[in-house]
């Protein structure tokens, strides 16, 4: 047990977004090697394995709040729009080794939206990003879904045919 | 499978609240838990972020609560370093046991939980938060996670279902 002086220390919102975007960068590049292993895991180590994660997917929610309260420098909003859009790529190894159906985690990224916390950072790059742009960059994610699952069935057919 | 396990199963599946003899007991059974020690894969991500900052894990699978544990306190920065797995083991019991520990079940993409969440003792580290958030799976009889979070809106998102506080 840690014995340590029960003084509440600011935690320092460059470093949180610095550790955030590492996380959020390594639970995606996880993604595709998680994915081919997952189906010669025992259900304990997938439950373990979405387990890990769970501080990461909060850490993506506080990148998302912290980018609405102008805390991101620009680097950082371009590096959170590129994670996003990896996000995306790798929408199907995300599902089987995370859960989330692509479409769940548009919600659950964005779902702040509504209180005007938007939390999604893809087309959020431009000239709005003040904050105001949750909605309307929660409307641009959603199209990009809608466009890469036509995307996928064109190519499934095409490939059955 | 134990009556605690047993308890929080049946809290989650017909949604009730705990009476307060129930979350004594549900809190006394997981303030003795340990942490999952299955060995599970390490992602090469995650393994090449430690070993930039000089930790090396053994090769194949690693004890969860390992990696865990080395996470937590050089890639996220909320526990000290040097800190052992026993250490942490009893860090996150002394949060179960926090007299303002809220407690919380819920299904987590179907995985029935039991969680705890508390004001963090954890303050003496590169990047505390306010609290200490664990989670505890009544089917593996083990804590599966545990981290320092601003709160509970930093924890749960749609993926946690049938949401009940009970304390």
């Amino acid at each position: 047990m840690q014995n340590y002086t029960p003084v509440k220390s600011k935690p320092n919102n460059t470093k949180i977004i610095e550790i955030g975007l590492r996380s959020y960068a390594s639970l995606i590049e996880s993604a595709q090697e998680l994915a081919e292993a997952w189906g010669s895991m025992e259900e304990e180590e997938q439950v373990l394995q979405r387990a890990f994660v769970m501080s990461d997917w909060g850490k993506r929610h506080e990148l998302g709040e912290l980018y609405h309260k102008n805390e991101l420098s620009p680097a950082q909003v371009d590096e959170l729009a590129r994670l996003d859009h990896a996000l995306l790529d790798q929408a199907a190894n995300i599902e089987i080794a995370y859960g989330p159906s692509i479409g769940e985690k548009s919600a659950q990224l964005g779902y702040a939206a509504e209180r005007g916390t938007g939390q999604c950072a893809v087309n959020c790059t431009g000239t709005d990003a003040t904050g105001v742009g949750g909605d309307v960059c929660q409307v641009n994610f959603i199209k990009q879904i809608i466009i890469i699952r036509l995307l996928f069935r064109i190519i499934s057919r095409g490939l059955e045919e | 499978m134990t009556q605690a396990d047993e308890l929080i199963l049946n809290l989650i599946d017909t949604g009730y609240q705990a009476t307060a003899s129930e979350l004594a007991m549900i809190v006394a059974y997981v303030a003795q838990a340990s942490f999952a020690g299955y060995r599970s894969h390490v992602p090469t991500p995650v393994r090449m972020g430690l070993q930039k900052l000089g930790v090396t894990l053994a090769a194949g699978k690693v004890r969860t609560v390992e990696w865990h544990l080395l996470k937590r306190i050089y890639l996220d920065q909320q526990w000290p370093v040097g800190t052992t797995e026993g250490e942490f083991v009893k860090d996150l019991q002394q949060a179960v046991l926090n007299p303002q520990v809220q407690v919380w079940t819920y299904r987590y993409y179907t995985h029935p939980y039991v969680s705890f969440l508390s004001p963090s003792h954890i303050q003496q580290v590169p990047q505390p938060e306010q609290n200490i958030f664990v989670a505890y799976s009544p089917v593996f009889g083990t804590m599966t996670t545990a981290y320092q979070t601003s709160g509970v809106d930093n924890v749960f998102d749609p993926a946690f279902t049938n949401i009940v506080q009970h304390r």
